[in-house]
Parts: structure tokens; C-alpha cells; sequence
């Protein structure tokens, strides 16, 4: 019935005051005017009788009369005029008492509603808490997948570079082998022929293991800083890589210009530097370039040396030259690329041996290059 | 394999193209062993200029290799020559250049590494295909690798191996023409041929055959006449 929100009691009850007020002001005016009325109809009757000559004794009486009959009156006005108070104020008391029932009502309902939202409010936060919860844990798997896969690329790029090393070795072992057993069979075998055959074996048997421990130490991480050469570094990089390049026909120049000792962890400047070479690589063989060549130079001015990388495969789109250090970004294929190995490289690079590793194009392509002091 | 089939591999010449030098140095000296003229080039380029000198019966080249490539040298090859049997050598990773090599016609392929067995049954191969009796025409059989012709299953004559390889020549030009200078070039090697001494050859071999079989084709050649 009342059911209009947000209207104050005060409000509702002016009006009932202005109708109070305006009775009570009528009836005091009119209860004046009616005084003096009756003052001056005494005045005038008085005025009559005199003319009239009646003795003053009985006009006295009748005045008397007059008087009293106007007190009755008066008296019985306000009679009226208390019970008609009386009504007002018990209607007002009861038009109060079902504002404020209303009002009481209105409120009730605000404070369930205000209750309800702080109750859905805390569920939420409540909720909230949970799913931060639950999305860090389902970032830290993805983490975890994301390294994983990493490892297992690394693994796999490995293991490929491991198979093009070995493939030579092993094809010129089954070839020794192969013509051992055909002299054998045409009876032209003798001591000096099997003797140079065991020779080649086992320099090629040589020339494998030692590839097995180049990758096993390779990975293995440096537990404390020492000072290494850097073409040292380098050359343990590109033992891993060499057959690999040789394999996609890539050329690889080596100018080392000056060359330094630097303090800092040397197996993982060499990783730096074969993830930058297989980067190079990689483009070289997605682009499909002809004479694919990669540029190494070492030099070193003061106490700062450079190395830098460089391939001729037209260099990096300028839209990734700044992401390409980020890590998860990655403009290989997903099965190809973690979007990992130039983040580690520039956290190796800048924050264990405070260097620096940047990129820019030149009109053949990308040059990577790392500023090293030592 | 067969002693009497291994004897018949001296007097084929073979090209290997290969890049890695101590890999091509093994082959070719087990190569050595089977054949008298073995020919090796570390690329397509060199294999290709070998070829075209030597023209060799077997090429066995490897697919990856600097500068020419195994895949273009077998193309270039397969331009003028489906004769030639190409054995191609590949690792594992070569498989892409499969389908291309089907359609070049190659006649063996040996995944790496190379060893006797499978040396031996690319080699074989070439034999049971080049030995095998030849029918030149109703009646008259050709057996190369006994070098003698039958006639009506029942007589047989002896051949000299220039008469041997002429006839065999002479087949493989059934419906075209055998011409002089590839006589020459083929059964005479680098030896100047006279008209008169291929006269008399012929006229020895017309001799010895019962039917006719060779017309001849004045100032061009020879063909298979049945």
C-alpha cells in the first residue's frame, strides 16, 4: 500500500501538521473574532437599553446574563475544540504508528537485501580466493608442461644432433667393415690390411665416444664461476653443431679477432651460444636460403668483449624483435619451439655473468650479440 | 652370391658419387674387388662429367651432397640414358626424395650404412637382370652370360664377346637404329673401327647365325630384323 521506497516519515507527516496548523489558527481567530463580536453586540445592546430606559440595575443583570451565556458558549466551543485536538492527535498517532510499522518494514527489507549482497559479496570473495587458488596451481602446471616440453625439445634436438654426428663415424666403420669382408672373400686379405682396418676402427670408435662425452658434459650444469676462454666456450658449442651444420650444407665462419678470458659459468655461455647458432640454423633451413651461412666473431676491446652471431636468412621481423626474448614467445612452430631458449640465453647472459644480449638486423640478416665484460 | 655371377661383374664398369671422402674411399676400394673400372666423384657435377666420359653400366651415388645434389645428378642422367641401373645410397632422413626417385626410375635403393649384404643384393640385381636370356627372335635365344645363341632349343652356337655384346646391343635397339658410332664407341672402346673390319665382323657373325637377323641400313646402321 505504502510501499514507496526511500519517502521519509517527515515528509509523509508535513501535510497533517499544515491541516493542524491551519485549524488551530482558524479557531483561534475565529474564537477572537467571536470575542469581540460579542463585545461589541454587548456594547450595542447596552446602548439599546439605555435608550429604552430601562434602570441600570436590570440591565446589569441581563449583562450579567449575556456573559454567561457567552462563557457557555465559549465553553462549549472548546469542548468542541478538545475533542476535535483529541481526534487529530489519536489519528496522527495511529497514522505513526503505520508509518512507522511501514518505515520499520521498508528498512527490515533494506537490511535483508543489504545482508543477502554482503552474504553474496562474501561467497564471492570467498570463491574469488579459491579461483586465484586454483588458477595459480593451473599456471604452475602449465609451467611445469611448458619446462617439460622444453626439456624434452631440448632432448629431442639432441638427440638429432647426436644422429648427424654419428651418422659419418658410422657409415665409414660399416664401410671398414665392408672392406674387410670383401678382400676376405677374394682371398686378399693379409696382416697389414686388417691391422690398418683396426686402425680406422678405432679412431672412428674414438671419434664417437668422444661426441658421447662432448653431450654429457654439455648438460651437465657448472656449479661455480671460473674463468674460461671464451673461443674455448665457443668451440664446445660447435662440436655439438658442426655435423648438424654440415648436414643442411650451412656454412660456418669463425673470425676470432681478440680473444679473452671472462669469469662466469663456461658450459652455460657455451649453451647460449649453440642456442643462438641453432636459432640461426633453424631459420636458415625454414627459409630455405641459398648458400645459408652463419658469421662468428670474437673481439674484445678494455675490459669488454663481443661475440656475435650472425646469419644471412633477412634478418627478424621487426613486430617480434622485441618479444623474441620473452619467454613463452616463440615465431617457431609450437612443435618446433618452446619460446624458451632466447629468455634463458639473455637470463644466463644478463643476470649470471652480467652481460648483455641484443639483437638488431643488418641488410642480410639477424646479428645477435653479446657484450661480456671479464 | 655366385662365383661365375661375380666373374661377370670384372668387365662392367661402375661410378660412385659420394661426398664424405673416407666413406667414398671405403666403397671404392671394396668396389675394386668386384670390378676392374671403378670411377668415384665427390659430388653431381663431377659424378655427371664422369659419367658422360665413361658412361658407366652401374652408378651407385648417395642423395645429400654438397653443391649437386644426388637427386639432380640422377635426373640429369635419366634426361637421355633409362638404361643405366642407379643405386642410390640415403640415411634415414632422406625418405622425402622417395617419391621423386620412384619417378626418375632408379633401380635400387640402400639405406645407410652401406654393408656387404646390401651391396651385394644391389649388384645382384644387375645381374639376374643383365644375364638373363635374351629372345631375339622366334627360335633364336640369346645366353649372355654363357655367351653362346640357341636355335630351336636344340643347336647351339658359340659366341666371341664382341659378337655377344653386339647382339646385345642390337636388342636393346629393337625398333630403332644401331648406329655406327656407337658400335664404335661401344664395342671397339677407344680403338679406331674401320668399315672393313666391321664389314668382316659382321659378315663372320651373318655367317654363324642360321637365320638372318642383322639388316643392315646403309650410311646409318644396324637393326633387329625378325
Amino acid at each position: 500500500m505504502f510501499n514507496k521506497e526511500g519517502i521519509p516519515f517527515f515528509t509523509v507527516i508535513i501535510p497533517f501538521f499544515c491541516i493542524l496548523f491551519i485549524s488551530f489558527l482558524s479557531i483561534s481567530y475565529n474564537l477572537k473574532l467571536s470575542q469581540s463580536n460579542f463585545q461589541l453586540d454587548l456594547d450595542e445592546y447596552k446602548k439599546i437599553y439605555i435608550k429604552t430606559n430601562i434602570d441600570n440595575q436590570t440591565l446589569d443583570l441581563l449583562v450579567k446574563e449575556k456573559i454567561q451565556e457567552e462563557k457557555r458558549r465559549e465553553e462549549l466551543f472548546l469542548d468542541f475544540m478538545m475533542v476535535v485536538t483529541l481526534v487529530v492527535l489519536l489519528f496522527m498517532a495511529f497514522f505513526s504508528f503505520l508509518m512507522i510499522s511501514i518505515i520499520k518494514d521498508v528498512i527490515k527489507k533494506y537490511k535483508k537485501q543489504v545482508q543477502n549482497r554482503e552474504d553474496e559479496l562474501k561467497a564471492l570473495n570467498d570463491n574469488l580466493f579459491m579461483k586465484v587458488q586454483c588458477g595459480i596451481q593451473e599456471a604452475k602446471q602449465k609451467d611445469k608442461k611448458i619446462l617439460e616440453q622444453a626439456k624434452l625439445a631440448r632432448i629431442g634436438s639432441m638427440i638429432s644432433m647426436i644422429a648427424h654426428q654419428w651418422r659419418q663415424p658410422l657409415s665409414q666403420l660399416s664401410g671398414i667393415l665392408m672392406e674387410l669382408e670383401t678382400a676376405t672373400r677374394f682371398k686378399k686379405v693379409d696382416e697389414n690390411h686388417i691391422y690398418s682396418a683396426i686402425e680406422k676402427s678405432d679412431k672412428m670408435i674414438e671419434f664417437m665416444s668422444n661426441t658421447i662425452d662432448d653431450f654429457r658434459n654439455f648438460y651437465k650444469p657448472d656449479k661455480i664461476k671460473e674463468e674460461f676462454l671464451i673461443s674455448q666456450s665457443c668451440s664446445k658449442a660447435i662440436n655439438i653443431i658442426d655435423a648438424t651444420l654440415k648436414n643442411f650444407g650451412i656454412e660456418l665462419n669463425i673470425n676470432i679477432k681478440n680473444d679473452k678470458k671472462v669469469y662466469g659459468y663456461p658450459t652455460e655461455f657455451a649453451q647460449v651460444i649453440l642456442n643462438l647458432l641453432s636459432n640461426a640454423k633453424d631459420i636458415l633451413v625454414e627459409k630455405e636460403i641459398k648458400n645459408p651461412r652463419i658469421d662468428m666473431s670474437i673481439d674484445s676491446k678494455g675490459i669488454l668483449s663481443t661475440i656475435t652471431i650472425k646469419d644471412n636468412a633477412g634478418g627478424i621481423n621487426e613486430k617480434n624483435q622485441e618479444l623474441i626474448f620473452d619467454p613463452y614467445y616463440s615465431t617457431k612452430d609450437s612443435s618446433k619451439g618452446t619460446g624458451l631458449g632466447l629468455y634463458i640465453s639473455k637470463l644466463i647472459i644478463e643476470r649470471n655473468m652480467g652481460g648483455e644480449l641484443s639483437v638488431h638486423n643488418d641488410e642480410e640478416g639477424a646479428v645477435f650479440k653479446i657484450i661480456i665484460a671479464g | 652370391m655366385q662365383e661365375e655371377l661375380l666373374k661377370e661383374l670384372k668387365d662392367i664398369s661402375i661410378l660412385c658419387v659420394e661426398d664424405e671422402d673416407g666413406i667414398r674411399e671405403m666403397i671404392v676400394s671394396t668396389l675394386k674387388y668386384y670390378f676392374n673400372e671403378v670411377y668415384e666423384a665427390s659430388d653431381g657435377y663431377e659424378g655427371y662429367e664422369l659419367y658422360d666420359y665413361y658412361k658407366p653400366k652401374i652408378v651407385l651415388t648417395d642423395i645429400q651432397m654438397k653443391n649437386c645434389n644426388g637427386l639432380d645428378f640422377v635426373k640429369k642422367i635419366r634426361e637421355t640414358d633409362s638404361e643405366t641401373m642407379i643405386i642410390m645410397l640415403t640415411a634415414h632422413s632422406n625418405e622425402e626424395y622417395l617419391m621423386e626417385l620412384i619417378n626418375l626410375n632408379i633401380n635400387h635403393f640402400i639405406l645407410k650404412p652401406l654393408n656387404t649384404k646390401k651391396l651385394n643384393e644391389a649388384l645382384e640385381k644387375y645381374l639376374i637382370k643383365a644375364i638373363k636370356p635374351i629372345l631375339l627372335c622366334e627360335d633364336l635365344i640369346l645366353d649372355l652370360q654363357k655367351r653362346e645363341l640357341i636355335y630351336k632349343s636344340s643347336e647351339i652356337i658359340s659366341l666371341r664377346k664382341r659378337e655377344k655384346d653386339f647382339l646385345e646391343l642390337l636388342y636393346k635397339k629393337k625398333g630403332s637404329l644401331l648406329k655406327y658410332e656407337e658400335i664404335e664407341f661401344q664395342l671397339w672402346n677407344d680403338k679406331e673401327m674401320t668399315t672393313h673390319a666391321l664389314k668382316s665382323f659382321i659378315k663372320e657373325l651373318r655367317h654363324k647365325i642360321p637365320i638372318n637377323v642383322i639388316k643392315n641400313i646403309p650410311q646409318e646402321g644396324y637393326t633387329l630384323q625378325c
